[in-house]
């Protein structure tokens, strides 16, 4: 319990850090704001436009298909601001970074999570609280305590699905030589799929990347069962299940990934 | 002499995209789950309707993998390399050479689109024989969607070159990029064919110049545009490429002055 205290520590002080040297970029922190603003409202717009034109896609209707999308982009907002490190690992095994934090006395994977901060993550999360916030007043939900807790609860792992995703995909730079890594990209850009529900999709895709890549417990699933849809209680039952596999994947792979790592500096 | 200048520039330009394949088919990657994705939003619609907004079934599922080609031909840009060249002062090399800088630009992009479009026509022809076959085509069309979707090419350069001049005022090459990237995917109609733009937007995009990147070459390769006003629309898109290249010559001139601040 004190060992994760000071990891805890740790990882505040870490963030303070990195969040000091991005002081000195102010203006093009401004500039990714007003970036980030753009971009999701052009997202928000497509799917307006498409519901501009049609009433359901797959049964669900625009409100609904917002919480999905809250779900996701709070999410990825949250890997951008509390864990980017994770995109940074295959860059770090090339350039020999990583031997920098194998022989300081602290885990190698808390240097790793901390070894990038993108306050572009904050603006998202605002953007994804914004759209649920929306979503969840206009939907048909009743919301009690219990609801709340259960969405919120939904939210907390879907964050931490999310981070284990990258981490993973980006894990695997330990078994592939060169400079980039596109898995984790990869990963993340399956996320557009999670955007919309599981059902349109046939089921070899719905197969890859719902459950071998586990989007479904990110989004369709958990805003499922808050919206009382049908047949979603097993999934939703499932997910304490995928994110405690997914940390212990976590783990394992970066466990195995030091062990077998060699550095390539001189 | 010049033409062996050129076709030298060129071809730098073509290996160049064969070394970065990874860039390329990771970027590839992206647009092709965004066009998955579309296919069946779009699929699951019809089945409930016949048509939306004047598109069928039929000419959607066109659309989709077409405009997946026009938009997966260069999308990676060259905001980012021109960036780290600014920073590092090299871009003063390029300026140096005894050629003029956007021409050099233009010819290395040409050769990389034409690895782009050769590797995605495999990739797109293939799914779409799959998926449609060979009854919607004809060779009148195609014939039209190629020189269109050149002239697209051009557009885009245009703008690329435009956002690129951009990185000789912020670091923040990645942003620019990332504004570019969803700029054109949006109003190109990469994402939803214009058509189906509500009112105001519909006549606002009628004169913005990223038409010209998708929805033109798509709307003459399904036939939504009659023969006469595909003309129309790829004169349009001359038009177009003047204007951003006189555009490009005038920030270019401004954006060229600022560079004695990096040194090299």
């Amino acid at each position: 319990m004190k060992r994760w205290k000071r990891y805890a520590g740790l990882y505040v002080q870490l963030q303070i850090q990195n969040i000091r040297s991005l002081a000195q970029y102010r203006a093009d922190f401004l500039m990714m704001v007003f970036f980030t603003l753009f971009s999701q409202g052009c997202n928000l717009a497509l799917v307006g436009i498409i519901y501009g034109n049609i009433p359901k896609v797959g049964g669900w209707t625009l409100w609904e298909i917002l919480m999905l999308y809250g779900f996701l982009l709070f999410s990825e907002g949250f890997v951008n601001f509390f864990f980017q490190g994770a995109w940074k690992i295959a860059n770090m095994i090339h350039e020999a970074d990583l031997d920098r934090f194998l022989v300081r006395p602290i885990p190698a994977g808390l240097q790793l999570l901390t070894a990038r901060i993108d306050f572009d993550g904050l603006s998202k999360m605002s953007i994804a609280l914004a759209v649920l916030l929306l979503a969840a007043a206009r939907s048909r939900i009743v919301w009690t305590w219990a609801e709340i807790l259960l969405c919120l609860f939904f939210l907390v792992q879907a964050c931490i699905i999310r981070v284990c995703m990258i981490w993973i995909a980006s894990c695997a730079s330990f078994w592939m030589a060169g400079r980039r890594n596109s898995l984790n990209f990869f990963v993340i850009s399956l996320g557009e799929m999670a955007k919309y529900p599981l059902t349109i999709y046939p089921a070899l895709l719905r197969g890859i990347f719902g459950y071998v890549i586990p989007y479904a417990f990110v989004s369709y699933y958990p805003v499922g069962v808050l919206l009382g849809k049908e047949g979603m209680g097993f999934g939703a039952a499932c997910t304490p299940l995928v994110c405690a596999g997914m940390l212990t994947l976590s783990c394992l792979a970066l466990r195995r990934g030091l062990a077998r790592y060699e550095s390539c500096s001189q | 002499m010049r033409i062996k200048k050129y076709a030298a520039c060129m071809r730098c330009g073509f290996l160049d995209g064969c070394a970065y394949r990874a860039t390329f088919i990771t970027g590839m990657l992206a647009n092709f789950i965004q066009a998955a994705v579309l296919y069946y939003i779009w699929k699951n619609i019809f089945r409930y309707q016949d048509s939306v907004n004047g598109f069928t079934w039929e000419i959607m599922r066109q659309y989709v993998l077409i405009s997946f080609l026009c938009n997966s031909v260069f999308t990676m840009g060259f905001e980012m390399t021109i960036a780290g060249r600014i920073i590092e002062g090299d871009i003063i090399l390029d300026l140096l050479k005894p050629m003029s800088y956007r021409i050099m630009l233009f010819l290395r992009m040409l050769g990389t689109a034409g690895m782009e479009f050769s590797a995605g026509l495999v990739l797109v022809g293939s799914v779409y024989l799959a998926a449609n076959g060979i009854r919607y085509l004809s060779l009148f069309r195609c014939a039209g969607f190629l020189v269109s979707m050149l002239l697209g090419v051009g557009i885009k350069f245009g703008i690329q070159y435009l956002f690129s001049l951009l990185c000789f005022y912020t670091d923040n090459a990645y942003g620019v990029t990332k504004a570019r990237e969803v700029l054109t995917n949006f109003f190109s109609g990469a994402l939803i064919p214009l058509a189906m733009f509500p009112g105001l937007f519909r006549r606002l995009v009628e004169f913005l110049p990223f038409q010209g990147i998708v929805y033109t070459p798509c709307c003459i390769f399904t036939g939504m545009f009659s023969a006469r006003e595909s003309l129309v629309r790829m004169a349009l898109q001359i038009i177009w490429i003047g204007i951003l290249w006189a555009l490009g010559a005038l920030a270019g001139k401004k954006a060229f002055g600022v560079i004695s601040m990096y040194g090299g």
